[in-house]
């Protein structure tokens, strides 16, 4: 029994520690964009990478094809390109067994014109012969040398290590494809298991977990593996996940040491639903896992009984490890040539052939062709390599020399130029970072404005999202205007409980747990919906059930139609229209201080009370003017257990003695009028509000974070931001990550609500920030998709403000219609509504509500650069909404808590946003989320591609690719850090999670010494002083 | 009688029913001309056709059922094929058993015509993607799609006209068989159809197999005149189509 629980928590663990490569997915209702190798951050990036490879099986970095047109487009420049490949010259040399000097051969310009000049890579398939070489580039026979026996086996051994799923060795080997069969079985199971509302019909026994409850649903072959496990339980007990992963590993023949990378592999293959369930089940809080329990050890579970099943059925294939690699040792040809049959490498004069002999699968005839089908590969290898070898000896000019080395020298040629090779893509991608920071240190400028004369017209603190960076450019070049960056959730980590709705959202990162929750209520009677609201409600609900679409069409099919017609061809006139109909949210206020005992209580009375009425006519057919204060009261008190009813309470109820026993239990166990619910609904109304030494906190820290301590203007905008698109799977990828994949509005709200209290202002003039009496805090939202500012809580605007309100909304009018200007270009609109501002806005107005349109804005796609520091660093330069600008005094900052606290939390997730692009840009099929034009909603928390397919992880084509091609350049973030370079240093070392992400390589950092002028790069282990690029024409001046 | 028998003989040659149709195939798979192959393909089933039409020649049941079993018979190996220039004959001598339930109806030539039309021009594309690429073969990793779209997009129209799609003559042409055959033989009326949907089935399969697949860097394409020559090739096998289609039926 013991050694049985050992042994399960065993696997347990085993299965845990394999998951952690496995990035989670977060249901896509609030998109959160993430690093996919975040479970791999621990190595070094260039090794990550590799290993990242190989997991996803994915590229890693582009074509290089691709990053010639990067050369050609000056996104790399040719110096950075030559400076990184004498530095992988170097590290090639050092490693290479002969690195002697190859005479007449400039190895420079060889490897420039490899990666510059060819498409295809140099590295041969075939390990590289000296001798056969040579004989190939001088035109002489390549001696027919039999292949070696062992160095084949060797090679297939390679292929497929212990570690590998056995099934995939199988499908390269035999043609079986019972991966694919396998993974849509699994997708089947999960899609039925965790559906969260999307499906009318699900799983059963949900409750019990996904393993029980999948085994009562499992089809017959899987039913035989789990009798089979079963026969070796205890008895009476049916085999639990771990036992029936032990059973099928151990079944299989995988050894113990290989057992964790086996079952990454495994995850791997689903990675977005591996993804999902890892998340899921770490995710204490959330509805569906608490209701329908299930993690990672019930994957593998499932996958491994239904994989065993599969491989089971099969004859004629090896269904152990150790009966694989007897099959490599016997047969090795034979496994070799059908291994590059079924992963179609054959070359095309011996196809047929190859076919012919693998379709009829005598072994004598196969040992004959495979024969001479790798004597044939080893040529033809050969072969090209000497043609490519040739052709850059022309276009080096460096031919003869070529043709006069002997052949150990050809051999430590092509062994120099592959070792080169498979650092490729590391080459392109610092080169291609090397050219951005040229960029970006060419723009700024450390040279102080002139002192001001008065306070600006306006201050705006916006979100450091990219997007901002355009508008806030503009906005200041229209007047006066002062703008500032903040994380969007402005530092303060909140639950919002929203009008009308029935469950919390987060407005933070998600590395973040809020304590307080902000309720939003309204005065108006929001209770009659709007007749097309609530039509369209129906309609929804009717595609939902199964025979009703059907009828539904002939019956109202028509409307359907005006409704297509409507918004496809005229979608914003059709948008106004619909607007009109629909019903608005009224004006809502906030909730944001501490409730006190007594308040709390109050409220729920007041709920209890209003729910007493509702049961009461609901249940007993009374009319609300039956039921009065003193009825409800008494019911009240008899439900929560407080009092005994009145011996006349029954008949005033119109009811008898048992009806209204009946009746109280029903308020008590259906209306959960009780003093557990009761108790817990009071812990839940503590967590309400802020105290005041909170908002104290959250207002001081806010400012002082971002340099604003003094000199505040009349207005102080607080701009989170969020986006308008339809039919968008993705909408949510377009909000506000730092407010959780939320629009940043409320977060505005919150802050704004907080800094406008005079008994908050008080506390903080006692700590040294004196914010005049008529300054008032304005929440607004930036629309990233049409780039209009919304002016919000209006009301509560002081009335000497008002004669402002014009100035102000004409200047953020004005900033708006520049920035659509200026964007539209890029997503394929016309030139002429390109020129004209206000035709620009109209045609990003129309994007926002086409629900056609695939792109409704690039989003932060383009994102390379992470600044902290003082505007006024950046403030003369376009960065082309390329930049996070996070606003940093270091000044104001003596003991680095408001750097660490950037680092820590903005800086990580800008981190996780860059990387997110990456990878979908370099891999949009593995690693991205491929075209949304075939992507399904799924469970109501993912998408997939068709009707069966892994989750997609990662972001659309759409949002990273042009066309198929990268307009997201993938690159590591660039950060830097406005600060002495102690200062900044000590800030860096301690945030020990970005320390880490610093050493290994994730984020590229540079330190600008506003003191010294000096730009300090860190790169290969050391800090590194750049010459100085940046426009200084005097020393920074201490305030 | 000897006249009828020699010409039955003849036909049975040109338009070969299995086991004679191996020989064909193996006669067809060794010529290693391309262009020599389209045009033979484009004449192969004419004269068997023509031979039956003047015959007048109405085969009995037997007969018919062997025709129909060959015609089935190669469309369901052509299922499983990879290789582009085979599943062409293949498909060549499914269509040529197909021509037996035709005959003793109208417009034979022009059936054959129509059926031959697709076949010859399928050949011409399966030859451009052999000389750029080695061979046209499911087995490699060729990714046409991406790799040389204006070619991939030519080969598709091939596919989809050999496999009687509207307006292909090839269209038309199977129409035509079962109309006629409709009203007198409800086997073989399934047979075509069936034949007709195993057509599609390994177009389909030899399509992903060549076209499809992860995205690569584009190689040698056709040049985009010659595109539009056999562009135009294909709208005027589609006019053709419906002016055979206005004959025949």
């Amino acid at each position: 029994m013991k050694q049985d629980l050992g042994r399960q928590l065993s696997i347990r663990a085993t299965a845990y520690v394999a998951g952690e490569a496995v990035p989670f997915f977060w249901p896509m209702r609030t998109f959160v964009k993430r690093n996919p190798l975040h479970g791999l951050e621990h190595l070094a990036f260039e090794e990550a990478l590799a290993k990242g490879a190989d997991l996803f099986r994915a590229r890693t970095f582009l074509s290089r094809g691709q990053y010639q047109a990067y050369l050609a487009g000056g996104k790399v420049s040719a110096e950075s390109l030559e400076h990184e490949i004498a530095a992988a010259i170097g590290e090639a040399a050092g490693e290479a067994k002969n690195a002697a000097t190859l005479p007449g051969i400039d190895l420079g310009a060889w490897v420039k014109s490899l990666l510059t000049g060819c498409i295809d890579p140099l590295s041969p398939a075939v390990a590289a012969k000296g001798p056969d070489l040579h004989a190939a580039l001088h035109g002489a026979e390549i001696p027919a040398a039999p292949a070696s026996r062992e160095a084949v086996e060797a090679e297939l051994l390679a292929a497929f290590p212990d570690d590998r799923p056995l099934y995939e060795a199988i499908d390269a080997l035999f043609g079986t494809e019972l991966g694919e069969r396998l993974d849509g079985q699994v997708i089947r199971a999960c899609l039925a298991f965790f559906d969260e509302g999307q499906s009318v019909w699900s799983m059963p026994d949900r409750s019990k977990g996904f393993f029980t409850a999948w085994r009562n649903v499992a089809p017959s072959g899987a039913r035989r593996v789990l009798a089979e496990v079963e026969a070796g339980a205890p008895a009476g007990t049916a085999p639990g996940p771990e036992r029936v992963i032990d059973h099928v590993l151990s079944a299989i023949g995988v050894p113990s040491e290989a057992r964790p990378t086996y079952l990454t592999r495994e995850m791997m293959r689903l990675q977005g639903w591996s993804g999902f369930i890892r998340w899921r089940a770490q995710a204490k809080r959330y509805y569906w896992s608490q209701e329908h329990p299930g993690d990672l050890v019930d994957l593998l579970a499932v996958r491994c009984t239904l994989g065993m099943a599969l491989m089971q059925g099969l004859e004629g294939c090896p269904v152990t490890v150790p009966a694989l690699r007897d099959l490599c040792a016997q047969r090795p040809f034979e496994m070799a040539l059908r291994r590059d049959y079924h992963e179609r490498r054959v070359p095309a004069p011996m196809i047929r052939d190859v076919q012919t002999a693998v379709e009829r699968g005598k072994a004598s005839r196969l040992d004959k062709v495979a024969s001479r089908y790798l004597a044939e590969r080893h040529r033809a290898a050969h072969r090209r390599l000497a043609g490519e070898l040739q052709r850059l000896g022309r276009k080096t000019g460096q031919l003869d020399a070529l043709m006069s080395l002997g052949p150990e020298d050809l051999a430590a040629l092509v062994d120099l130029l592959s070792r080169i090779e498979r650092r490729e893509g590391m080459i392109w991608l610092r080169a291609s970072e090397a050219t951005a920071l040229d960029t970006l240190m060419g723009g700024l400028t450390l040279t102080p404005p002139p002192p001001r004369d008065k306070r600006p017209f306006v201050q705006a603190a916006f979100c450091i999202d990219v997007r901002s960076e355009r508008i806030r450019r503009h906005l200041e070049g229209v007047g006066d205007y002062q703008t500032f960056g903040i994380a969007g959730f402005f530092g303060v980590p909140a639950s919002l409980l929203e009008l009308g709705k029935g469950s919390e959202k987060h407005l933070c990162p998600v590395l973040l747990t809020p304590r307080n929750l902000v309720l939003e209520m309204s005065a108006a009677d929001w209770s009659d919906e709007a007749a097309v609201t609530l039509l369209d409600k129906v309609m929804h609900e009717l595609k939902e059930t199964v025979i009703s679409p059907f009828v539904t069409v002939e019956a109202i099919g028509l409307l359907f139609g005006l409704d297509m017609i409507g918004k496809t061809l005229a979608p914003q006139t059709y948008h106004r229209l619909r607007e009109r109909l629909d019903a608005k949210k009224p004006r809502t206020h906030l909730i944001l201080d501490k409730l006190s005992r007594e308040q709390a209580d109050s409220i729920v009375r007041a709920v209890q009370r209003a729910v007493i009425i509702e049961a009461a006519e609901h249940e007993l057919g009374l009319p609300t003017e039956d039921i009065n204060d003193a009825i409800v009261r008494e019911l009240r008190e008899y439900a929560l257990k407080n009092a005994e009813p009145s011996p006349d309470l029954a008949a005033r109820l119109k009811t008898d003695e048992p009806g209204l026993a009946g009746f109280v239990e029903q308020l008590r166990e259906v209306y959960r009028i009780n003093r557990g619910v009761a108790d817990m609904q009071m812990e839940h109304l503590g967590r309400v509000g802020f105290g005041l030494e909170e908002q104290v906190m959250f207002v001081q820290q806010a400012l002082s974070s971002i340099g604003l301590s003094e000199n505040f203007s009349r207005f102080v905008l607080l701009v989170g931001h969020g986006s308008t698109s339809e039919n968008n799977a993705y909408e949510s990828s377009l909000d506000c990550g730092a407010c959780g994949g939320n629009d940043g509005l409320s977060s505005a709200r919150i802050l704004a609500n907080m800094a406008n209290k005079h008994t908050v202002r008080r506390r903080l003039a006692e700590k040294g920030i004196e914010i005049p009496d008529d300054t008032w805090f304005l929440p607004a939202m930036h629309n990233t998709t049409t780039d209009e500012i919304a002016l919000h809580d209006l009301e509560l605007l002081p009335a000497t403000h008002l004669v402002y309100l014009d100035r102000l909304r004409v200047g953020l009018a004005s900033a708006s219609r520049l920035c659509a200007q200026e964007r539209l270009p890029a997503l394929g609109f016309r030139s002429d509504h390109g020129c004209d501002p206000r035709a620009a806005l109209r045609g990003t107005q129309r994007n926002a509500v086409d629900w056609s349109q695939v792109r409704p804005e690039w989003g932060l796609s383009g994102n390379a650069y992470f600044v902290i520091g003082r505007r006024d660093l950046t403030r003369g330069t376009s960065m082309d909404g390329r930049a996070f600008l996070h606003s940093y005094d270091y000044r104001l900052d003596p003991k680095r808590r408001l750097l660490e606290n950037i680092l820590t939390g903005p800086l990580v997730v800008g981190q996780w946003i860059n990387l997110e692009h990456y990878f979908s840009t370099v891999d949009n099929d593995r690693l991205g989320a491929g075209s949304k034009v075939y992507q399904n909603v799924t469970g109501q928390f993912g998408v997939m591609t068709g009707n069966l397919s892994d989750l997609r992880t990662g972001l659309p084509s759409q949002t990273v690719l042009n066309r198929g091609q990268p307009y997201h350049q993938p690159l590591r973030l660039t950060t830097l850090i406005e600060a002495p370079f102690d200062h900044a240093m000590r800030a860096i070392n301690g945030v020990a999670s970005v320390k880490r992400l610093v050493l290994n390589g994730w984020i590229r950092m540079v330190i600008l010494d506003p003191v010294t002028g000096q730009a300090h790069v860190f790169d290969e282990s050391k800090w590194i002083t750049r010459p100085s690029q940046i426009d200084q024409t005097e020393d920074l001046v201490t305030r | 009688m000897s006249s009828d028998l020699a010409l039955l003989a003849g036909a049975a040659l040109l338009l070969p029913l299995f086991p004679f149709s191996i020989l064909a195939v193996a006669v067809f798979e060794r010529i290693g001309n391309g262009t020599l192959r389209s045009l033979l393909l484009l004449v192969c089933l004419l004269p068997g056709a023509a031979v039956l039409d003047r015959a007048g020649f109405i085969p009995p049941d037997w007969m018919l059922a062997w025709a129909m079993l060959t015609a089935v018979f190669y469309a369901w190996r052509a299922v499983a094929l990879q290789d582009a220039r085979l599943w062409v004959v293949f498909l060549a001598v499914s269509s040529g058993a197909l021509l037996w339930a035709g005959a003793g109806h109208d417009g034979l030539l022009w059936k054959a015509l129509g059926l031959g039309l697709p076949l010859a021009m399928m050949s011409v594309l399966v030859e451009l993607i052999e000389r750029r690429f080695g061979a046209a073969h499911a087995g490699m990793d060729l990714r046409l799609a991406t790799a040389a779209p204006k070619l991939s997009a030519l080969f598709v129209a091939a596919l989809l006209a050999v496999i009687a799609m509207p307006v292909s003559p090839s269209f038309f042409t199977m129409l035509a068989l079962v109309v006629d055959q409709s009203r007198l033989s409800a086997p073989t009326t399934l047979a075509i159809l069936g034949c007709w949907i195993l057509w599609s089935w390994s177009a389909a399969r030899l399509f992903a197999g060549i076209a499809v697949g992860p995205r690569r860097e584009r190689t040698d394409d056709i040049p985009a005149g010659l595109a539009r020559i056999y562009g135009a090739g294909f709208v005027g096998l589609g006019a053709t189509g419906i002016v055979l289609g206005g004959m025949l039926l």
